[in-house]
């Protein structure tokens, strides 16, 4: 079970240029040792046209992990929202130090209330391990976030796909950094730069190996394109995260994941825009 | 609406992370009669119990050294008949096993993944240099993370097995220290077991971690079908997981000394 359900906190999807669809699905091996679906997503539009993306990954062994997972992608929406709206909303000019400023602030506000949480219902903190993935584009700048080992791709105007980040792991290849772990915050990885948006991606680790070219990391267009093409065509956002639930369940995906995994994807689909959204093939784009 | 792109997103070709483990199998006389029948059984029984589990047999890595008399990494690559061979094969030649073959100590060839882990024969004389043999795995396990890296390789942290039935009669004490520092280092994990008749004591000097278990009676098939679920877990394992450290039903912590 997904906790956090993807609510938009514009209810009016419209006037926002952005459409996005987002699923978390149960891993094969979940299922077979009873856990939960420790994964979390989120997003919300922000007056002016901006988009938030998040997503979280609860530690295997965790026991509480889903709760932390939950917790802490709702803390950083609801901060999000609250500092655009006192804040970088009224910056004709923002900086990359601003961009910085306002992430570091979102994950000491996350960490805190996971931390509280924990205390709250009497467990170890670590007992609500997750990571912590972020992305805003908005006011011509995309900011990401991150501890641990999601990731998030981009796919700018340029024609550009990357990674925005590097990847966040240990020695072994169960080994990353949590957000509850002592010094998180010095762990928690930022990059804000100017950019044109088109499309974004934000995934758990769950589909880094499908998603992504190891050890380099740079996204695997092939996985991408259509992907954004999906994203971007006519659709509802709920029949879109549907489908797309379904994709992730498929045994395509799962013969080679049997971890949680959540994809959010985001494009950019206002007319005005920056032309033509995605390198879709018009023959499929048709259908 | 259309569904057609998400039939069409194609994935990545990564290889999948590994999971190295070396088994340190005593075949020193002692072994000779029945303890080698139920170890030799029970690699066969550890081979086809990981083969079962399908991302096991691609990330698990198995390497083999054995001391009896002298320190031999044996070849555990697997000839996978042809088709045609297959047709034409008098299954009784089967049953004829080769003798363990050895090969250079070079962790380019002694590991190999358990879709092409061919169980050996193992055959047993000779002392007991427990000390040479784990220095070797050490030395194996620390050129094989090189190789990981430098080919991009994600892995999980290195097993070292022990079997042994007897006392070490080479110096032992700096192989055990150099183990006992590479696990405070996390950069591996050492698990011993004492056959009947087995130094519990020296055994124990190899890690701070967790103390050596003493094998009941002859139970390899029990012991090597837990070894391979606690490899099946690790190769599963993701973020966070915590190896489970139970006892397992076919050893016994001994506590007399």
């Amino acid at each position: 079970m997904n906790l956090s359900e993807a609510v938009p906190l514009l209810p009016t999807p419209q006037v926002s240029p952005w459409q996005v669809i987002g699923a978390s699905v149960q891993g094969t091996s979940h299922v077979k040792h009873h856990l939960p679906c420790q994964d979390a997503h989120a997003y919300c539009y922000l007056p002016g046209g901006g988009l938030v993306l998040v997503v979280a990954d609860g530690a295997g062994s965790a026991k509480h992990s889903a709760s932390g997972a939950d917790e802490a992608v709702k803390t950083s929406l609801a901060t999000v929202t609250e500092a655009w709206r006192v804040g970088l909303q009224h910056e004709s000019h923002p900086t990359e130090k601003m961009w910085d400023a306002l992430i570091r602030l979102l994950f000491t506000r996350a960490r805190q209330s996971v931390l509280d949480l924990a205390k709250k219902q009497h467990h170890w903190s670590r007992d609500y391990a997750t990571t912590l993935t972020l992305a805003i584009a908005a006011s011509g700048w995309l900011a990401v976030g991150q501890i641990g080992d999601g990731a998030v791709v981009v796919f700018d105007a340029e024609d550009r796909f990357y990674t925005a980040t590097h990847l966040q792991k240990g020695e072994y290849a169960n080994e990353t950094h949590f957000l509850t772990q002592r010094d998180a915050l010095k762990q928690v990885q930022v990059r804000a730069e100017p950019c044109a948006v088109r499309a974004l991606a934000a995934m758990t680790d769950g589909l880094i190996r499908l998603a992504l070219r190891l050890p380099s990391g740079e996204p695997h267009t092939p996985f991408f394109t259509p992907l954004f093409g999906f994203a971007a065509q006519p659709q509802t956002s709920q029949e879109g995260s549907q489908q797309l639930e379904r994709f992730l369940s498929s045994e395509r995906v799962c013969a080679r994941t049997d971890d949680d995994k959540t994809l959010l994807l985001a494009a950019y689909t206002s007319p005005t825009a920056l032309g033509k959204i995605i390198p879709v093939d018009a023959t499929q784009g048709a259908a | 609406m259309d569904s057609n792109f998400l039939d069409n997103a194609e994935f990545a070709d990564n290889p999948e992370p590994r999971c190295p483990v070396v088994l340190v199998l005593d075949t020193s006389g002692s072994m000779k009669g029945q303890a080698l029948t139920e170890l030799n059984e029970g690699l066969r029984a550890f081979s086809s119990a990981l083969r079962s589990d399908p991302l096991s047999s691609l990330r698990v890595e198995v390497a083999v050294i054995t001391f009896g008399g002298k320190v031999r990494v044996i070849n555990v690559h697997g000839e996978v008949p042809s088709q045609s061979e297959m047709a034409t094969l008098d299954p009784r030649a089967l049953a004829v096993r080769p003798a363990a073959q050895e090969i250079p100590a070079d962790a380019r060839q002694a590991f190999v993944t358990v879709d092409q882990f061919a169980p050996p024969v193992l055959d047993a004389d000779g002392g007991t240099p427990l000390g040479e043999a784990v220095t070797r795995a050490l030395a194996l396990l620390r050129e094989r993370k090189e190789i990981y890296k430098q080919n991009g390789l994600d892995y999980f942290r290195p097993w070292i097995f022990v079997i042994t039935d007897g006392h070490p009669t080479d110096r032992w004490e700096t192989a055990a220290e150099q183990v006992r520092q590479e696990e405070t280092r996390k950069g591996v994990q050492f698990y011993g077991v004492g056959v009947e008749g087995a130094d519990l004591k020296v055994l124990a000097r190899f890690s701070d971690i967790r103390p050596p278990l003493k094998l009941k009676g002859l139970a390899f098939g029990e012991m090597f079908t837990w070894l391979s679920k606690s490899l099946s877990a690790i190769a599963h394992s993701r973020p966070g997981d915590q190896t489970p450290l139970t006892i397992p039903g076919w050893g016994e912590v001994d506590t007399s000394h």
